[in-house]
């Protein structure tokens, strides 16, 4: 995996923002157990940081991405403060959403439209974006982040289809964790990878190790630049592994020996080899990143617990415009 | 009256009634996202050790592949229950539903008969799920001629009522609420069922009827203790089906207590409340003494916030103002 191309600042802050992501999926579930905050048990996206990261390290600020419900490195890489997403998560008005969506979180300040509770419409907001980027001539591109269960869903066929036969500017990015809740891959769907389905479109269609950021930084980079020249969608299928339950509390239908083996393709674990090996940061520095996004995190908690609820009168809000 | 008793929670009537159907017809077959390896909610848990993988399906994430499937499967002999995982999944499949499951018999002249049970899971607020995870979606189904609307509220009624859904011939929406899991009550161990379209008194009054149904009967029974603390004597009626509704024994309750709040967990507007009001003022008007109210929510998507969700749930006290207002 020498990636001699992918520049020393970059191979930094896919390290920065691989560890907040994980640190705060971690913090999240803690303060979940601890009553701190009440709703949704968290669908934690540990272990599949990578895919996050990698992929809109590669979009530009007006960039538009779409957020899949799994972990929140691709929110927190766009831009998303860890303030408001913290705070967000724990339904206070200092959240992103004024505390009204909970985990299914946005940022428009950054072009990150929201997470969706349902599993299927995103597929087809994202073709909407990549429409009216067409329309509008504004050389931005769309990136949607989905699981190998959206691609069981009645949207897929039709996002696939009108990208290609509209050329837009899509990256269709797939984290394929083979599990969609309790239900494994193979139980469900008739294709061996979810990549086959970009083929009879004729987008370039490829597998990636999705545990191995800067292959999917790679790959990305590559349909990014495609869109945006007007060359069309592409599709990226990310393999990768759910390290937690579905949601955290929720039954767990994999072996401890699959978990273990999986743990050992940690993407966190195998940049920091790469970047300390080849001398980008030495093992300190290392270090220094994991204390500092630590202190990050922990200021993120402290903002949003002592952050206020909404007020009564915000229930009536935001109906219509 | 029956044999012997035992006491269950309403997630244990639906699972018992599931297990019970299935060994008496092997044409019943169950279908769903994630029902094999394990559940959300345990209800059918041990249906894949005892039946098999021929009986017992998991799904994509296609909740209108899982109607087609059910309606390709019911024309051609089987008795199919699909399982729609959390009530907010619904529209996905409301195409097969509305368009095709509920016209079938009729477009096709009474051709085919429809025997499938939709068994909608988990609808209802109160868990901080937020927008798309929290709506009670029954009102949307009664409008349309050809599905039978079914919602129940304690042990006995949900295993009655599942029964008698699977072996109706024409397609029935089994509705839960995700907070009735827990709530306990007795249910005979010999066979029996509810009939649909059939209500009940769940507890007798005087000078004011209230019609709920699933968590919010609940909430009117509680509702009705209070007020009878205060002199209020309240009456509450469980229709349980919502179409076809029993008029009947909600216009003979009207006729006796001379007032009627309707209370339910959705909104005001276009609601099954708005539905049971239209009817008793059709053909009770003469009964009431005051006008008919209802207790519902606010017309706003369901917030995730803590701090906003137990606002926009219609509560016991919104029940017991109500109720103050119109006895006097
Ligand atoms: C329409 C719809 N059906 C079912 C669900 C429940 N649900 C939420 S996430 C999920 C599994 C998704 O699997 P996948 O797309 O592979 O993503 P992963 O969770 O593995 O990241 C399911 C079934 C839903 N949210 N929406
Ligand atoms: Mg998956």
């Amino acid at each position: 995996m020498a990636q001699e191309n992918i520049e020393k600042d970059i191979l930094i802050k896919m390290y920065k923002l691989m560890v907040t992501s994980r640190f705060w999926d971690n913090n999240i579930d803690d303060m979940h157990a601890k009553k701190q905050m009440i709703g949704m048990s968290p669908h934690s996206g540990q272990g599949q940081e990578a895919i996050g990261v990698g992929g809109c390290l590669t979009l530009k600020e007006e960039d538009y991405m779409v957020p899949s419900h799994r972990g929140c490195a691709h929110a927190i890489t766009k831009g998303l403060s860890l303030r408001k997403l913290t705070a967000e998560y724990l339904g206070k008005a200092t959240g992103v959403s004024k505390g009204k969506g909970g985990a299914h979180i946005c940022d428009p300040t950054h072009n990150i439209l929201g997470v969706s509770g349902i599993i299927g419409g995103a597929l087809l907001i994202a073709t909407g974006v990549g429409w009216s980027i067409k329309i509008r001539k504004t050389k931005q591109v769309v990136m949607d982040f989905f699981g190998d269960g959206m691609a069981g869903q009645a949207s897929f066929y039709p996002a696939l289809n009108l990208s290609a036969a509209w050329k837009l500017p899509i990256i269709w990015m797939c984290e394929n964790n083979r599990v969609q809740q309790f239900t494994h891959f193979e139980d469900v769907m008739g294709m061996k990878n979810i990549a086959e389905m970009g083929k009879p479109f004729g987008m370039p269609s490829i597998i990636v190790d999705g545990n191995d950021v800067m292959a999917v930084y790679n790959a990305a980079q590559n349909a990014v630049n495609r869109a945006r020249n007007g060359e069309g969608p592409s599709l990226i299928e990310c393999k990768t592994y759910r390290w937690r339950p579905h949601y955290e509390g929720a039954p767990e239908t994999r072996t401890i020996e699959e978990l273990l083996e999986m743990k050992k393709k940690c993407p966190i674990k195998k940049l920091r080899a790469y970047i300390i090996q080849n001398k980008v940061i030495t093992e300190k520095e290392a270090i220094k990143i994991d204390e500092n996004v630590m202190l990050e995190i922990k200021d993120a908690a402290k903002f949003a617990l002592e952050s206020p609820w909404p007020k009564p009168e915000e229930l009536f809000e935001d109906v219509y415009v | 009256m029956y044999m012997s008793e035992k006491i269950i929670n309403v997630g244990e009537a639906i699972h018992d009634a599931l297990v019970e159907e299935m060994r008496r017809d092997p044409s019943v077959i169950i279908l769903g996202e994630s029902i094999q390896r394990a559940t959300s909610f345990g209800i059918t848990r041990g249906l894949l050790t005892e039946f098999g993988y021929n009986r017992v399906w998991d799904t994509p994430i296609a909740e209108n592949a899982i109607a087609g499937l059910a309606l390709g499967a019911a024309l051609t002999g089987l008795r199919p229950v699909p399982i729609i995982m959390i009530g907010d999944f619904l529209p996905y499949a409301m195409e097969i539903i509305c368009n095709e499951i509920a016209k079938y018999r009729y477009m096709f002249g009474g051709n085919f008969k429809v025997p499938i049970t939709i068994r909608v899971g988990a609808q209802g607020a109160g868990a901080g799920l937020a927008a798309q995870h929290s709506q009670c979606l029954e009102a949307w189904f009664i409008h349309v001629p050809g599905l039978k609307v079914v919602y129940a509220s304690t042990p006995y009624d949900a295993k009655g009522l599942l029964k008698a859904s699977i072996r109706d011939d024409n397609p029935v929406l089994f509705f839960e609420h995700k907070l009735l899991g827990s709530i306990t009550g007795t249910v005979p161990t010999e066979d029996y069922t509810v009939p649909i379209g059939v209500a009940d008194v769940k507890r007798e009054g005087e000078d004011l009827t209230i019609v709920a149904w699933a968590f919010m009967m609940h909430k009117a029974l509680n509702a009705a203790t209070e007020l009878e603390k205060e002199g209020i004597s309240v009456e509450v009626v469980d229709p349980r089906t919502l179409y076809p509704i029993d008029k009947e024994t909600i216009l003979q309750s009207v006729k006796k207590t001379g007032r009627l709040i309707i209370a339910e967990e959705a909104p005001k507007t276009g609601s099954i409340g708005a539905e049971i009001s239209a009817m008793v003022n059709e053909e009770g008007f003469d009964y009431l003494d005051a006008p008919i109210m209802r207790v519902a929510a606010p017309h706003t998507p369901i917030p995730y916030s803590a701090a906003l969700e137990k606002l926009w749930i219609p509560n016991v006290e919104d029940i017991i103002n109500m109720a103050k207002k119109i006895v006097t």
